[in-house]
């Protein structure tokens, strides 16, 4: 396994296998996957990488995972689901073949970062903002996709609103009533909305301004926005009805902090530029390495 | 008070600064190479201030208004790389890739009115777009590096290459990332596979698959080049090709 052609052969093998279990049973079934057995696959997950970098290193799950084979596959089948993704119509990222490749991309992103991150090297806090922030952010994406769930609901002055419908067309109850208690709009000559806001009374008590990216949180999980005013003319009105999209995201912070940690990265790698000692130096007779120091 | 009506009458006095800077710089003429570019830049950018006034919100909104920045970045990128590393024809390439665009908004004309709509009008969207725009220059000029050195069959071009990607990388990086953290504010998720965040995905991966290479295999000068290609026309599908895709139908970036 440790020969290039293992590397090949166990990485072909893991695509085929995506690919039959997405002909025999359909889309990948993140629901089952919901808190808290993602948490525990997480966990698991991290668990099983710390072993094998610590304990195994050089075994041949170390040294498939620590390749710089495996940079290229993971890279070029993320690039792949990207570019089919990206040429289809249809979402294709609840499949099997899309999440395989994401996770196999964030286990060699997981090895790459402890083995670069716990031992010396030039530009080591660039390396851990720019490859520890896109882990992160991609595993609380991979991760917390099961438990992020958008509604909609319409709000309108007569009555209030404790229901609302999810991505799948299914109603649900809220925890919390809606009530508009107005709306106003404003508009360029040609009718295109300028601005547009709504006062929302939440459980008969608190009453709040919506407005378009401006959120309001109703829990440390739960946002509420403004996705659109319904019936509406130019000045304030007291008549009209407004879409309300209530997303809960619990996993916002940990995805946050990763594209806080790429984006210092990021300015780190604007700032110092390539290594010295690896672009700008032409290396005679091109040495090859088969650990990447990325 | 300027409107885009008066684009074309500085449109074409830049391109002719910026053409007569190109011919000084193949001459070897350095400095009056810089002056003449510069101040086309200068008078481009007069006419993108002047018409943001106008319009009382940033040129930023439609496809022809970004082009508009492609074009001056690609020109600041050019004489930026030529005033840096000296070579001569980079600014010839990078003028003529710029006179592309700007004629394309002269023959293309589109609307330009004052309206925003409110998901535009956000602290992101300036430093979104024009460091989207300039990340997209400099990864056209490193193109044009990639290129060079595939067809004089040397890698001496791709060290500029290295320091463009960089910075392009770098400030794409920057470009996506703040779109995340708009789309957040607006739509409630950072990231939704919309098809436009794919294909700027797409970009930013074949822009980590040209680092990586470089860092571990210097030498391989094709297969560098190439990449440096499609991050290109990966940079160009995400720009406006998307708008061409079945896919751009369910976009909530079509504009």
């Amino acid at each position: 396994m440790k020969g290039k052609l293992g590397i090949w052969i166990f990485w072909t093998g893991y695509f085929t296998l995506a690919a039959v279990l997405q002909l025999l049973s359909g889309d990948f079934p993140s629901s089952f996957f919901e808190f808290p057995v993602n948490v525990a696959s997480l966990l698991l997950w991290v668990s099983v990488i710390w072993v094998i970098f610590r304990e195994y290193p050089e075994s041949a799950a170390g040294a498939l995972l620590a390749s710089w084979q495996t940079t290229c596959i993971t890279l070029c089948a993320f690039l792949t689901v990207c570019i089919v993704q990206g040429l289809s119509p249809v979402k294709v990222t609840g499949t099997w073949w899309f999440i395989a490749a994401v996770f196999a991309l964030i286990s060699h992103l997981l090895m790459v970062f402890l083995r670069g991150a716990l031992r010396p090297r030039s530009h080591r806090t660039r390396f851990i903002l720019n490859h520890g922030g896109l882990l992160l952010a991609l595993a609380a994406g991979l991760f917390g996709s099961p438990d992020t769930k958008e509604w909609r609901t319409v709000a309108d002055m007569l009555h209030g609103t404790a229901r609302a419908v999810d991505e799948h067309g299914h109603l649900a109850g809220l925890q919390h009533e809606l009530r508009l208690e107005g709306v106003s709009a404003d508009s360029y000559s040609n009718g295109v909305p300028k601005n547009y806001e709504a006062t929302v009374l939440l459980d008969s008590t608190e009453s709040i301004i919506l407005r378009v990216n401006h959120p309001y949180a109703l829990s440390w999980r739960d946002d509420m926005y403004l996705a659109g005013v319904n019936g509406i003319s130019d000045g304030e009105t007291q008549t009209g009805s407004c879409i309300i999209q209530i997303v809960r995201h619990p996993w916002k912070y940990a995805e946050w902090a990763g594209i806080i940690m790429l984006m210092a990265g990021s300015a780190m790698l604007f700032l110092s530029g390539p290594s010295s000692g690896s672009t700008k130096r032409k290396r005679p007779g091109c040495p090859k390495t088969e650990e990447a120091d990325l | 008070m300027i409107s885009w009506p008066d684009f074309i009458y500085f449109a074409l006095p830049a391109l002719g600064l910026w053409i007569s800077g190109a011919v000084m710089a193949v001459r070897g003429r350095y400095r009056a190479a810089i002056v003449l570019t510069v101040s086309g830049i200068a008078l481009y950018a007069a006419f993108i201030i002047l018409f943001w006034a106008g319009l009382h919100r940033p040129p930023m909104r439609t496809t022809g208004e970004t082009r508009l920045w492609y074009s001056f970045f690609m020109t600041l990128s050019g004489a930026a790389v030529y005033a840096r590393w000296r070579y001569r024809w980079i600014l010839p390439f990078s003028v003529l890739l710029a006179a592309v665009f700007i004629m394309v908004n002269l023959l293309k004309p589109e609307i330009h009115d004052q309206t925003l709509m409110p998901a535009l009008q956000s602290g992101w969207f300036v430093p979104h777009v024009t460091v989207y725009m300039f990340s997209y220059s400099v990864i056209g000029c490193a193109a044009i590096m990639g290129v060079a050195s595939l067809v004089r069959r040397t890698d001496r071009y791709l060290y500029s290459a290295d320091s463009l990607m960089y910075v392009g990388t770098a400030f794409l990086t920057f470009g996506m990332l703040s779109g995340a953290l708009w789309a957040k504010a607006a739509w409630g998720l950072y990231w939704s596979w919309d098809p436009k965040e794919t294909w700027a995905a797409v970009t930013w991966l074949l822009c980590l698959m040209y680092v990586h290479l470089r860092l571990v295999r210097p030498c391989d000068r094709k297969v560098s080049c190439i990449l440096l290609i499609l991050a290109f026309i990966g940079l160009q599908m995400c720009w406006y090709g998307v708008n061409w895709l079945p896919s751009a139908q369910e976009s909530m970036h079509v504009y």
